[in-house]
């Protein structure tokens, strides 16, 4: 008997030549390719059935051993396409044959459809008007069969409802792996296992900034004041989430873990699940790096100058700045009125508004006119002004320019419009030194000067001279023993030739102190080169003028220390100090000093230590994961806030997890890299030690050789 | 009939002939004897390998070294070990220098260090066709790499120096590993090293025979510092004095063993009694003195010193002082000078023997001058100051005070040689090797028989590790207090010890590790040995012309020809004919039916 076509779609396939259709062909292919495409999806019904009840079985087996339940749940839609292409696979021959399928499941078409298929299949057979009368046949008998209670499907579309409903019950009840009494089943330390963290960082609400979350991170920049909301999906009884504060642990909500934390400074979030028994897993650790809100900056950029005014009957233009890093909120002018004078001075705070030209939240320009007309100002007031602009931290200070003075300068002292400097100020600007070059100047320009000019500049100069020696004086505590006129005199009537008299006594000892020595020769030789200059002897006033300046360079670098009289009230009390009999003096011992203490250089040895006792040998301990996670954490802890270490503990917390999914190369690797880096952020903070090869032989054989060369002749 | 009688007959006739044996004598070049020899790593098997196929069976080969062989071919970059001289014209197989070659040529490290230190290494490498390339250098421990440097070749053949660093975790013995690499290549350069980190701090005597700014502050340096401890007196008045750690008198120099280096303040106001004592602590212990002036002043310690005279000169603000490197001042590329004076000292001349550490920055109208210089006093060093008021200018922006003092402290403390000195040739030593150790002992080292020195010593060393201990004899060898020993490794990789003692006083020990493959950095001496095939009447072939070697080889042994017997029917081959006919004649006789 010949066999039907073989190919089920080959029922709907044009016959091969120019051949007349036979009458019912079109019906017969019709029904062969329906009943084809059933006979398809009930296998495929059944695959995917087979598949989820497979997946639901591993997974109630790994269940009974404390092992994870949703990994072979969720790997379900795999097993049920694997076991749609086997049932697809298995039955292919059956659907290839759909006349026998057809036939067999009823029996009185009496093989018409078989003979009709193969005619399909073969046409060049039979005569025409025979393959009419089969295929009517056949499409006759083919309308009284109906496909759907031929093969039924609703036993394949029950048992795939079954167990869909069975997968998907335990999907969404697995997370909770609790008993009938909602009790969470016990969780063994081997299935203790972190699958994913996410943390859902949420900025303060001033900052206006959206939430944003990370999966997985190994480190977290947030804005200080912001608020981590840890989503850790875990298997574990507990999971506990520590940071310096303290831990915490997550509430649970089956196999997920949630908690907050806010983010007040550097610091790291170390993730730890635990087992039922309180046995802990492997840690995951996320760096914490907190950015603060930075304060405003403010400048005054107009007229950004102190200002000392005649009179207050002007305007004055006021430009600020500000910017913020992240959005500012009030820019203000805030001024100071200072009035009065000697010892009663008012202070009076006012507040001036600007008009404000916005270019962003972050960058302001403000800008007013001072009237100072309004302010009530009188001379000799002074108006302190400043910009303050405040951004939108909650409690934050505002911040503040640099303040500028306008000064109404009382009449007589204004030495130009708009700009005034004290008269005397240069006094206290000159030194020793600047007398000598003021006086090689004058010597320079001598001979084109008139003679009452020079002279008149050789005064001013003995007057800057004097002013000079006045200041050393003072600082002398205003007497120089019995050799100065008396200070009732004051200073500026010091006696100079008194002073040229006094040296004997000076070099005689009487003064042993060599810094005051120095000095009292240095006011000396200022006395002389006063005199001198009094007299236009300008070449002896210069040489007199360069002794008292090496005197007082002398005076200044080798003791640094000048003796004065105390005042009665400054008397030293000799009872408090350690005075005694000579004889009774004794040796003193104090303790010996202690190395200043390295934290952090030990702190970083160890966890180089402990990196080389993770990765030394050729392979990876039992606790190789957890102990490097406890070093990350380690380093967090030493210095929170330095970038190197940071990357070193993210490498540490790699290599971590790459050591539990056993990645042994790529955990060496970033053991190695974490290593490097450690050693290069501990090698500064050491010293180096001498590399200087020394035997006693070589010691011995240098100092032989110095010994022949001192010998007379012995460098001949 | 006739093919069965042929058959025996020719089987009669080789059975015959093999036990006649005849010998047939001819005339034709002997196969001169070659010896081949490698030196080097491994990695030169594959060369010799190549090499004996070149030289096929025109040469009786023996690869090793072999006194009566017409020549020897030396495989390898390396001069061979032994001072045995080579039997015949020397050929050499070197490596090409147009292929990627990479060498550690160096690999030092200090036998011992202290915990609180950073060792600086530098790795000797050279490296040839493998310009434009880049060669990676790492430092590991065990499996860890701790430290690595990259380094970017020029020219195609290149010695370059890499730092890296090792940070001591722990005291202990540690297996240090260089690997070198060119980018790409899958060959690596290896060395190995082993390094003693000693948890045993500096002693150092801080003594001032009047209170002086300098050594006090160079005290607080040294005192900061974790590598030293410090004992200290300060001499206030007559009889009086501050103490701080049990100092001894320096006038009693065996009161003095204990300490490595001794800084001394205010050495003008030294007595004669102390500057005795000191000298002879340097020339008997070998210790450190360092004399920190603040004022130029004679004093007795001039004569151990051997200064004539000291130059003052003044300026009036601190002016830069750098470390002097063969005499010439070396400024820091970035941060402060090592240190900062007004005042400063100058002898003149330089004492005889007398390196200058420190040098006074030259200026417009001086010369520089040297104002730190150390010289050999018997097998101590003594290093004077003549920076005065250095410590005025203290702080690290201005100078780098404290590091330069801590580091000269350190180096002339650690000069200062143990009671029993180990030091063994390489003490990474393969499984069931023999490591050369010398032991000297300072006290019979240093003894001046001349000046009536008696000493009398014991001393044994024992190898001490996991699996017990085990002795090690000790030969006297050259001068007095110097012995030499041989250790046989253990046949376990392991870290070991050898602890050396003298009777019961002293006791020393230094580490040994027996590695499974250690390597040696070792010097290419392709130059060396290129030379040295050529005095030996052959030549050098790189790897290319390999092929050249068979004729030039020939051509320099020209062997003579001689009257050589040929026993043909020592050919185990006759057997093939034998029993073929053997067995032709059976088949025959069995198809005929015969017996």
């Amino acid at each position: 008997m010949n066999r039907p076509s073989d190919h089920p779609s080959g029922a709907l396939r044009q016959p091969a030549g120019l051949r007349p259709p036979w009458s019912g062909e079109r019906d017969l292919r019709v029904f062969l390719g329906h009943t084809a495409r059933r006979l398809a999806w009930i296998a495929a019904g059944e695959g995917a059935a087979a598949g989820l009840l497979v997946a639901i079985a591993v997974a109630v087996a790994g269940l009974l051993r404390g092992g994870p339940l949703v990994p072979p749940l969720l790997a379900a839609p795999v097993l049920m396409a694997a076991g749609i292409g086997a049932r697809l696979l298995v039955t292919m021959r059956r659907r290839r044959a759909v006349a026998f399928a057809v036939e067999r499941g009823a029996p009185e078409c009496r093989n018409v459809i078989i003979t009709a298929a193969e005619l399909l299949d073969r046409p060049g057979r039979v005569q025409p008007y025979i393959g009419d009368r089969v295929m009517a046949d056949a499409a006759r008998v083919a309308a009284a069969v109906d496909p759907a209670a031929l093969f039924p499907a609703h036993r394949v579309i029950t048992a795939l409802i079954v167990c869909v409903a069975f997968w998907a019950f335990a999907v969404t009840r697995a997370d909770a792996r609790t008993d009938s009494t909602g009790t969470p089943l016990p969780v063994a330390i081997g299935s203790v296992d972190i699958s994913r963290i996410d943390a859902v960082i949420t900025p303060p609400a001033y900052a206006g900034q959206a939430s944003r979350t990370l999966s997985d991170p190994a480190r977290i920049v947030a804005l200080a004041g912001s608020r981590i909301e840890l989503s850790v999906r875990a298997v574990a009884a507990t999971v506990t989430a520590s940071t310096a504060d303290g831990s915490h642990t997550l509430d649970r909500a089956g196999n997920t873990f949630t908690g907050e934390l806010p983010v007040e400074a550097d610091g790291h979030i170390a993730i730890e699940p635990a087992a039922s028994d309180g046995r802990t897993g492997v840690r995951r650790l996320i760096g914490v790096t907190a950015t603060p809100d930075a304060a405003p900056r403010v400048r005054v950029t107009e007229p950004a100058r102190d200002l000392f005014l005649p009179d207050a009957d002007r305007t004055i233009d006021v430009a600020i700045e500000a910017d913020d890093d992240l959005a500012l909120a009030s820019l203000t002018l805030r001024f100071t009125k200072v009035s009065g004078s000697g010892e009663q001075f008012t202070f009076t705070d006012g507040e001036l508004p600007l008009e404000i030209v916005r270019s962003g939240e972050r960058n302001w320009t403000g800008r007013t006119v001072l009237r100072l007309d309004t302010l009530g100002l009188g001379p000799g007031d002074v108006l302190v002004y400043r910009g303050v602009a405040a951004d939108r931290r909650p409690g934050a200070q505002p911040a503040e320019s640099d303040a500028f003075v306008i000064e109404l300068t009382s009449p007589g002292s204004v030495a130009a419009d708009g700009f005034a400097i004290d008269d005397e100020m240069d006094r206290y600007a000159l030194s020793q030194q600047m007398i000598i070059l003021e006086t090689e100047r004058l010597i320079a320009r001598a001979p084109d000067l008139h003679s009452d000019t020079l002279v008149r500049a050789s005064l001013s100069l003995a007057a800057q001279q004097r002013s000079v020696r006045a200041e050393f004086v003072f600082m002398m505590g205003g007497e120089l023993a019995a050799e100065v006129e008396q200070a009732a005199a004051g200073i500026g009537d010091l006696h100079e030739e008194d002073h040229i008299e006094a040296d004997d006594e000076a070099i005689a000892g009487r003064l042993a102190n060599q810094s005051r020595f120095a000095l009292v020769h240095a006011i000396r030789s200022m006395s002389r080169a006063s005199d001198a200059l009094t007299r236009a002897a300008l070449d002896q006033a210069l040489v007199e003028e360069r002794l008292a300046l090496d005197q007082l360079q002398l005076a200044f670098t080798r003791t640094r220390y000048i003796l004065r009289a105390l005042t009665e009230r400054e008397q030293l009390d000799l009872s408090r100090r350690l005075t005694g009999p000579l004889d009774e003096a004794a040796r003193a011992v104090r303790p010996a000093a202690r190395p200043l203490s390295q934290e952090r250089v030990s702190a970083l040895r160890g966890v180089l230590a402990g990196i080389l006792a993770i990765a030394g040998s050729a392979e990876f301990g039992q606790d190789a994961a957890s102990n490097a996670v406890a070093h990350a954490e380690t380093l967090l802890r030493v210095d929170p806030s330095d970038a190197a270490l940071q990357d070193i503990a993210a490498h540490l917390g790699e290599a971590s997890a790459m050591i539990h999914d056993a990645r042994a190369m790529d955990a060496r690797a970033l053991l190695d890299r974490a290593a490097t880096g450690l050693s290069n952020a501990v090698a500064d903070a050491l010293p180096d030690a001498s590399s200087r090869l020394q035997t006693i032989e070589l010691n011995r054989l240098d100092g032989a050789r110095t010994d022949a060369l001192r010998r007379p002749g012995g460098g001949s | 009939m006739t093919l069965r009688l042929v058959a025996r007959g020719i089987a009669f006739a080789i059975a015959i002939a093999g036990v006649l044996d005849p010998a047939i004598i001819s005339t034709r070049p002997a196969r001169p004897v070659v010896s081949v020899v490698a030196t080097g790593t491994a990695a030169n098997d594959a060369v010799v390998d190549r090499v004996l196929a070149t030289l096929g069976n025109r040469f009786v080969i023996l690869d090793a070294p072999f006194e009566a062989a017409d020549a020897t071919i030396l495989v390898g970059d390396r001069l061979p070990d032994g001072s045995g001289s080579p039997a015949g014209p020397v050929f050499a197989v070197v490596p090409d220098l147009a292929s990627p070659t990479l060498r550690i040529e160096r690999f030092v490290v200090p036998s011992r260090v202290p915990l609180e230190s950073r060792v600086p290494i530098t790795v000797g490498a050279r490296v040839t066709g493998a310009a434009g390339r880049r060669v990676t250098v790492s430092l590991l421990i065990g499996a860890l790499e701790i430290d690595r440097v990259e380094h970017n070749v020029r020219t195609a053949d290149e010695r370059f120096g890499a730092r890296v660093a090792f940070i001591p975790t722990a005291a202990g013995a540690s297996l240090l590993r260089i690997v070198a690499r060119i980018d790409g290549e899958p060959a690596m350069a290896v060395a190995d090293a082993l390094i003693d980190v000693r948890d045993e701090p500096l002693a150092v005597l801080f003594h001032d025979a009047r209170p002086s700014w300098m050594s006090t502050f160079v005290r607080r340096a040294i005192e900061r510092d974790p590598r030293f401890t410090v004992a200290s007196r300060t001499i206030t008045s007559r009889d009086i004095s501050t103490d701080a750690g049990q100092p001894p008198t320096l006038g009693d120099a065996a009161s003095l063993e204990r300490f490595d280096a001794i800084v001394v303040g205010a050495p003008e106001s030294l007595i004669e009694r102390e500057v005795a004592g000191l000298e002879t602590w340097m020339r008997r212990q070998g210790g450190g003195v360092m004399l920190l002036f603040d004022r130029n002043a004679d004093g007795p310690y001039r004569q151990m010193a051997g200064i004539d005279e000291l130059s003052a000169r003044t300026a009036g603000t601190g002016e830069p002082v750098d470390v002097a490197t063969h005499g010439e001042p070396v400024a820091p590329e970035d941060g402060p000078p090592a240190l900062r004076a007004a005042e400063t000292l100058s002898p003149a001349p330089l004492p005889a023997g007398a390196r200058t550490i420190a040098v006074r920055r030259a200026t417009q109208d001086t010369d520089a001058l040297p104002v730190i210089w150390r010289s050999a006093v018997g097998a101590g060093r003594l290093l004077s100051s003549g920076a005065l008021d250095a410590w005025r200018f203290r702080d690290p922006s201005v100078s780098a005070f404290d590091e330069f003092w801590r580091a000269t402290v350190a180096e002339i403390a650690a000069a200062t040689p143990a009671g029993i000195e180990i030091r063994i040739a390489d003490p990474v030593a393969p499984p069931g090797g023999s490591v050369d150790m010398v032991v000297t002992l300072r006290e019979l080292s240093l003894s001046d028989p001349v000046a009536g020195d008696t000493v009398r010593a014991t001393m044994s060393a024992v190898l001490e590790g996991p699996d017990g201990s085990r002795g090690i004899r000790l030969w006297p060898e050259g001068g007095p207090g110097r012995f030499r020993g041989v250790i046989d490794a253990p046949n376990e990789p392991g870290d070991w010890r050898v602890s050396v003692s003298s009777g019961n006083t002293e006791e020393t020990d230094a580490a040994v590790a027996v590695a499974a493959d250690p390597a040696r950095a070792w010097p290419d001496q392709r130059d060396l040995v290129v030379a040295w095939a050529r005095a030996h009447g052959g030549d050098a072939f790189e790897h290319a012309r390999l092929d050249a070697l068979p004729a030039s080889l020939m051509a320099a042994l020209a062997p003579a020809p001689r009257r050589v017997p040929w026993y043909p029917m020592r050919s185990a081959w006759w057997i093939v004919p034998f029993v073929l006919a053997l067995g032709a004649e059976w088949w025959w006789r069995r198809r005929r039916g015969l017996a």
